[in-house]
């Protein structure tokens, strides 16, 4: 009984804390990998077996969505865990006849994609990552001067394409009114009634959204640009919500 | 579309989707900086058109159950069941729907107008109306003790129908206590009284010396036999009376055309004989009539037997 209580506490610490959910995670490992051998019948391996990640992702989002009256957490956790891995391996089931790249071949255990010249330069993958990553570093870096993670950010971010829509329009907006950039690092806080005047979006929508706009703003000053050649990829224009600025 | 991995958790791992949105997807072990074409554990924002159509299957699908619901209620509420139409001297014919709920009164005639005038049936049943129908005949004075008034249910329905029957009588008595005669009468032996409102005319051709004519007249006076027997018009014995006299006038003729048919065997005439029984009445007249001028012309010989005789004897 108090187990059970404890275990409730730390879910709810973990709903709000980041890092209590990574440390409550990796405590219900044996747990989350329990459950997963019980659906693939065979002991799952953490960096081999993409349903022991899919398991943990499930864990993750039993924490935040638990709420008292469901009842105990494990058995709701469980359900989660195997809602997820059915849901896996249907998605997974149109690939089944086709031969994996990463699994070894019996013969010399090599896998079949360090056979194969897939024609990518993995030199210079290698480089743009660890130069994305630097620059990803300094990213976040920036955010937590505005106390912000990215985190916070994706769980901020619209989930309707009309709502992406206009916070893409104020961001063309900003992009028209380099000042609105400089206001931004200078003040450390989004001119929300400027926005919405140059942009015509409803000021509810852009209070609702501001960590995510912070976050895209700063994303277009200097310096990011990586995370920027990643956004232009959709460049302005060619898609729905992207307008011209 | 391509994500940018751009933080990863034991359990989730932060990209940046092309679009400009920040995801939390599962971590296939990803590293920080990593381009991928494809993730597990997204929520992809729900198309417009899927919306549209979902909205659209909502509205056709509350639309549907609200027009069986309406027609639901216009089946037992607004159909009627079945007619009673109530006779006092006033007549009056009562619309009553499934529930046994009265849609409408109507008038038949002036004081079944005068009765219904300003009567409200909302919400009303089918007993509480005739025994109001019957009060007000009662306070205009069209009903007394010892009136009578007669009931005549129709409906498609024949359960319906008898229990109707049934319930009014007994209801009209208990509300009278038996003061007035209640009589019910099975529908459709007053149907013919619908056409009372009704003007039919059938053109009547003057009868012809010739023989065809002769037949044509007797025929159409059967057509209109029928419809005087439908319609109980008594402005057709007047014309009725005057064919009569025409056919008097004629009546030689008519003999000697009825002669000849019967000498030709004409099997409508013989069918329609039991119609113009009045023709053969006429006919017996004329029979009589010359019977007569047979006594009379025996008469007259006897005069001249006697005058013969006197002349004799002088």
């Amino acid at each position: 009984m108090s187990e059970e209580h404890e275990i409730i506490q730390q879910v709810c610490a973990a709903k709000q804390d980041n890092q209590a959910a990574d440390r409550l995670i990796e405590q219900y490992l044996p747990f989350i990998k329990s459950e997963t051998a019980g659906y693939i019948k065979k002991f799952p391996r953490k960096d081999w077996d993409d349903e022991l990640s899919i398991a943990m992702f499930a864990f993750h989002q039993a924490v935040l969505s638990y709420e008292r009256y469901r009842g105990a957490f494990l058995p709701f956790a469980a359900r989660v865990i195997r809602n997820s891995l059915i849901d896996y391996d249907r998605k997974e089931q149109r690939h089944r006849r086709n031969l994996s790249l990463d699994v070894p071949e019996e013969e010399d255990d090599t896998a079949l994609i360090e056979k194969l010249d897939t024609g990518h330069d993995e030199i210079g993958e290698r480089q743009f990552r660890t130069e994305a990553a630097e620059e990803i570093s300094h990213f976040v870096r920036q955010l937590s001067e505005f106390d912000l993670s990215l985190t916070d950010i994706a769980e901020n971010c619209p989930k309707q394409h009309r709502t992406l829509e206009a916070c893409q329009r104020v961001l063309n907006y900003a992009r028209a009114e380099p000042e609105i950039f400089a206001l931004l690092l200078q003040t450390r806080k989004l001119p929300v009634s400027r926005l919405s005047k140059g942009a015509d979006v409803d000021k509810k929508t852009l209070e609702r959204h501001r960590k995510y706009l912070v976050a895209i703003l700063l994303a277009y000053t200097n310096g990011f640009e990586i995370i920027r050649g990643h956004l232009r990829q959709i460049a302005p224009g060619s898609r729905k919500g992207g307008r011209t600025a | 579309m391509k994500y940018l991995v751009m933080e990863c958790h034991p359990a989730y791992a932060v990209v940046l989707a092309e679009d400009g949105r920040f995801l939390r997807v599962a971590n296939m072990r990803y590293q920080v900086g990593q381009q991928l074409d494809d993730v597990f554990g997204l929520e992809q924002p729900k198309a417009a058109t899927v919306v549209i159509w979902k909205k659209a299957a909502e509205i056709a699908a509350a639309a549907a159950c609200f027009c069986l619901v309406v027609l639901g209620m216009w089946q037992m509420v607004l159909v009627p069941c079945g007619t009673v139409r109530m006779q006092i001297n006033p007549d009056v014919a009562i619309t009553v729907n499934r529930l046994d709920y009265v849609t409408a009164v109507d008038g038949l005639n002036e004081d079944g107008k005068q009765v219904v005038q300003g009567y409200s049936t909302a919400f009303k049943k089918l007993d509480t109306v005739t025994d109001q129908l019957a009060d007000r005949a009662v306070e205009m004075g069209y009903l007394q003790d010892g009136g009578r008034i007669t009931l005549t249910v129709e409906s498609d329905s024949e359960k319906w129908k008898t229990a109707t029957e049934e319930r009014l009588l007994l209801e009209l008595e208990i509300h009278f206590d038996n003061r007035i005669v209640i009589e019910v009468t099975p529908s459709g032996k007053d149907s013919a009284s619908d056409y009372s409102g009704q003007e039919i005319i059938i053109p009547v051709p003057l009868p012809d010396v010739s023989d065809s004519g002769a037949g044509k007249d007797v025929q159409g006076s059967d057509d209109a036999d029928d419809v005087f027997e439908q319609d109980g018009d008594d402005g057709w014995e007047d014309d009725r009376k005057a064919d009569d006299d025409r056919y008097e006038e004629n009546d030689d003729s008519q003999d000697k055309v009825g002669k000849q048919d019967d000498d030709d065997g004409d099997d409508r005439l013989e069918s329609d004989k039991d119609d113009n029984e009045e023709d053969d009445l006429d006919e017996d007249k004329d029979d009589d009539n010359e019977e007569d001028d047979l006594d009379e012309d025996k008469d007259d010989d006897k005069d001249d037997d006697d005058e013969t005789g006197e002349s004799e004897d002088d």
